[in-house]
């Protein structure tokens, strides 16, 4: 009765003061919390630190974006996927260069290759990252989400019926004014197609 | 094209914004539907790989049974009946029967291929996901306060973007020396050929300024609240030029269309924060 007389009453009057029902009054309280902590949740996403990685962690979806465009270090180099072949003969072509850097004029309107392009350098970077850390050596980095998706994806190149195996590599440059020389961040092995 | 003015009351804005995001979300989905070929089990975004996470992994019988939505076939339907919702959206828009059920249709394809794909999503994809984020929720609800609280978070969800790019060039050395600019526009990636010679042309201190500009404009543009009508349309002006030298220099088309969206919520947020900062009230 108590809780009746002193919490709920003057809630339940002040509602109808505000002109809404109590299930309106929890449908608002339940939608601004949770884009308050949609918004706070982004907010933690962009600090990066230790713990907030820990909160962010289960973000599946992705609907924390990272808002960080080019900065605090921007992507100043190019990436190049570059491939050969071996045939029956043991015969190897010259490297090839997987060309993900070229765009057409309407790109600012349809640039549906941005796409594939934005993969493969996504996959680059983590190569590099990958190449660059102690946990991965030349024994196990075979085994690698990066390299087995671009390993993949190269699968799909029209190679030539003569074709049995197929060796790639990454290198990193500067740019249009290159000051220099590209830099290798892998070469993997033959692997047969 | 567009009246600043509707964009102060919830209709004029919902239905900008709504229009602008489907704009955005078909070109991105038609863009996707032409490089289909690499959503097969060889191609750069292969399910077969992609499902090799340990997420999936350690969930092997769920993603078995649910495989479909995430293959080649399942790829192609969502993204076809994400086209067909995006191009009936802004038509049938305040029509609650079929309103609903399309925003839900566009979200939650939104986040499956979200999901999805490990690699390939940009900032434009983080931003859609945001802003039909909130107009789904939007879209669910007559009560005008859970509608304008839709509308708000859109934009300080592309306040704070624009904010924390800001702060984040401001911390780093390239940026404040004034070389990130000219070094990003010398890769091939993203840059332009002319650009990177006629920037490594120019003064530092030409360099430098237009470094500054950005980490400036970036950094106050929670100014864009507060500043009332019509000097923080020069916000706006300057994220419109911003967007679209990024779509014709760097081929992010997508972007532009993402972000502008979410321009008629931050009017709509200046008008509330001023009415009620400068008159007492909305």
């Amino acid at each position: 009765m108590r809780l009746y007389a002193f919490i709920l009453q003057p809630c339940a009057n002040g509602l109808v003061e505000l002109g809404i029902s109590i299930v309106e009054l929890i449908l608002r309280v339940v939608v601004l919390v949770f884009f308050a902590l949609w918004l706070v949740a982004t907010l933690l996403k962009q600090l990066d630190f230790p713990w907030a990685r820990k909160v962010v962690a289960f973000d599946v979806f992705h609907i924390l974006p990272r808002w960080t465009f080019f900065a605090p270090n921007p992507g100043t180099s190019d990436y190049h996927l570059v491939y050969r072949k071996m045939d029956a003969q043991n015969n190897v072509s010259e490297f090839l260069e997987f060309p993900f850097h070229e765009r057409n004029r309407l790109c600012f309107l349809w640039n549906p290759d941005k796409r594939v392009k934005k993969a493969l350098m996504d996959l680059a970077i983590m190569m590099n990252q990958l190449c660059a850390s102690d946990e991965y050596n030349e024994n196990n980095i075979g085994l690698s989400f990066s390299y087995v998706a671009i390993l993949n994806f190269l699968s799909s190149v029209p190679l030539g019926s003569n074709t049995r195996s197929l060796q790639f590599a990454l290198l990193v440059s500067d740019g249009f004014i290159d000051l220099k020389e590209p830099r290798l961040v892998i070469c993997s092995e033959f692997h047969s197609v | 094209m567009f009246n600043f003015e509707e964009w102060h009351h919830f209709q004029g804005a919902y239905f900008t914004t709504t229009l602008l995001a489907c704009i955005g979300a078909l070109i991105s989905s038609a863009e996707y539907l032409a490089i289909s070929r690499e959503f097969r089990s060889d191609g750069v975004f292969s399910w077969s790989v992609f499902s090799s996470r340990p997420e999936c992994v350690n969930h092997e019988a769920i993603f078995r049974s649910i495989g479909f939505v995430f293959g080649y076939r399942g790829f192609v339907t969502l993204h076809s009946v994400r086209i067909i919702s995006c191009v009936v959206l802004p038509i049938v828009l305040g029509n609650d029967l079929v309103t609903i059920p399309l925003m839900l249709i566009v979200i939650a394809s939104s986040l499956i291929l979200s999901f999805r794909d490990l690699v390939g999503n940009d900032g434009s994809d983080q931003m859609s996901l945001v802003v039909f984020g909130g107009l789904s929720i939007v879209s669910l609800s007559h009560d005008p306060l859970i509608r304008s609280a839709g509308l708000v978070f859109i934009a300080v969800q592309s306040i704070l973007s624009y904010v924390v790019a800001g702060v984040a060039k401001l911390l780093s050395p390239k940026w404040r020396e004034g070389v990130a600019l000219a070094q990003i526009m010398n890769t091939r990636t993203y840059g332009l050929e002319t650009v990177a010679h006629g920037l490594a042309r120019l003064p530092g201190a030409a360099n430098k300024a237009l470094c500054w500009t950005v980490i400036l404009v970036e950094t106050f543009f929670f100014l864009v609240m507060f500043v009332p009508s019509p000097w923080f349309l020069l916000f706006l002006f300057w994220g419109l030029v911003f967007h679209a030298y990024n779509a014709i220099a760097m081929g992010l088309n997508t972007f532009f269309w993402s972000f502008l969206a979410t321009y008629p919520c931050i009017v709509f947020l200046n008008h509330l924060v001023v009415a009620v900062a400068f008159q007492g009230g909305p």
